[in-house]
């Protein structure tokens, strides 16, 4: 996929060639050389070539879409901007529908929570901190939460307990969270079959030291020193950059 | 200085949202104290990003979008205040402020013992044991934390103080005994749904 981010007067727009669509939100197409291809608004009218003043700028052909993400999570909080949203709605909604069913819920039920997740990227967008984290990762811990809850509310419909407040940031964050998930993305990529799927478990199975023990075959001794290499090698990617 | 951590493959766990609630309120515990393990929880958070990020779509109803959209121009719905749990709250770290407690047992001399609601799977509660007691952890069920909340207790060479975690794996024997002249105050959990030794009668006797 090839993904354009284009700076507008502070707005970011998104540029997806690959799939043939343009999602752009009231701003404007720039590319090099300063010509001014257009703009939309954000239901997606198409309302240019606008000779507009230069007041763009181009910044980079991106390949990584997770930063980009983090600027329509902005755009949303901003100014409850729709047309973000709908984007944001469209790549992340069906990706945590699948992360739920894999991790344990049937397909109604993972609907219903990835429509809450949404509701919940929408409303909480404004807390959302792109220092501390890519779009991915903070709505996947948003669905995350949202299950824990849903669990707990099964058994005790009246205890709804607060998301854990903030604890600081280390002193030794120097990383950006876009480089951070860029980096971890591409470790957890390069790692040997074998300690992926271990990495991956844990995300998808519930309970899951015995599980992967009973599922993968794999003793806890193992599973657990696996799962010690592969944090090792993504630590050590981390340090790399920092 | 905390000096015990979380293996990786709990706070993996923790940050996945897979860890039965009972041993997550003990990491919580470590977590609030530990900068070193919230760096690494909040790699896994990545981790499960990037995860989330390269599985394949599954394709949400026609109208979830419109559905959603209709729902976030509705006010907020208003969230019913907590019931705290009160008692041990100065020691406590603010995750487990909205815990809820049963009352404290006296379960053998020198040794009281505290249920906390934490799901059906686990078992979870505060310990409190004199200076000199063995603390009557014994993992026959899986995974056991043990996160020291005030005082200490030395466990074959190794001393755990505030803020320190023990994990021990099921059958690995382990005897933590009180050091030093103050009671040592822990969040404990086990994996298992039963406890065994001393506990195990505290639980009978509460009915758990
Ligand atoms: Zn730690």
């Amino acid at each position: 996929m090839f993904c354009l981010r284009v700076a507008v007067r502070g707005t970011v727009l998104w540029l997806n060639t690959g799939a043939g669509t343009i999602w752009i939100t009231r701003a404007v197409i720039q590319l090099p050389g300063a010509l001014v291809m257009g703009c939309m608004d954000d239901v997606g009218r198409f309302l240019a070539p606008l000779p507009l003043p230069l007041a763009g700028r181009w910044l980079a052909a991106m390949t990584d879409p997770a930063v980009d993400h983090a600027v329509l999570i902005q755009a949303v909080a901003a100014r409850a901007d729709r047309g973000a949203f709908a984007v944001l709605f469209r790549h992340f909604a069906p990706r945590v529908k699948t992360l739920l069913m894999r991790a344990g819920l049937d397909a109604g039920a993972a609907e219903e929570l990835a429509q809450e997740t949404m509701l919940s990227v929408w409303r909480k967008a404004a807390l959302f901190d792109p220092a501390r984290a890519t779009a991915a990762t903070w709505i996947f811990t948003i669905a995350r939460n949202l299950r824990i809850d849903a669990h707990r509310r099964e058994r005790h419909p009246d205890t709804l307990l607060p998301d854990p407040p903030e604890e600081p940031l280390g002193a030794d964050h120097l990383l950006s969270a876009g480089e951070r998930g860029a980096r971890v993305a591409e470790a957890v990529a390069d790692l040997p079959a074998e300690q992926a799927e271990i990495v991956r478990a844990a995300f998808f199975l519930d309970q899951p030291h015995a599980e992967i023990e009973r599922q993968l075959g794999v003793p806890l001794g193992t599973v657990k020193s696996r799962l010690r290499l592969a944090m090792a090698k993504l630590r050590a990617a981390l340090e790399d950059l920092a | 200085m905390i000096r015990h951590h979380p293996s990786d493959a709990t706070l993996t766990a923790y940050a996945g949202g897979m860890l039965p609630e009972a041993l997550g309120l003990v990491v919580a515990a470590h977590l609030y104290g530990c900068a070193a393990c919230r760096e690494t929880r909040a790699m896994a958070e990545a981790v499960g990003g990037a995860v989330m990020e390269a599985l394949p779509p599954t394709a949400m109803t026609e109208d979830a979008l419109a559905l959603v959209l209709a729902r976030a121009e509705r006010p907020m719905p208003r969230v019913a205040p907590l019931s705290r749990g009160e008692g041990e709250r100065s020691l406590l770290p603010p995750p487990l402020d909205a815990c809820s407690f049963g009352p404290w047992r006296r379960i053998a001399p020198g040794l009281r013992f505290r249920r906390m609601f934490a799901g059906e799977r686990g078992i979870a509660g505060l310990l409190e044991a004199m200076p000199g007691k063995v603390l009557p952890l014994h993992s026959h069920t899986g995974l056991e934390l043990t996160c020291v909340l005030g005082g200490s207790f030395v466990d074959g060479a190794d001393r755990y103080a505030a803020g320190d975690l023990a994990e021990v794996d099921e059958g690995q024997p382990h005897r933590p005994e009180v050091d030093g002249s103050v009671p040592c105050l822990c969040i404990i959990a086990t994996e298992g749904v039963r406890l065994h030794g001393l506990l195990g009668v505290a639980q009978r006797l509460l009915g758990g």
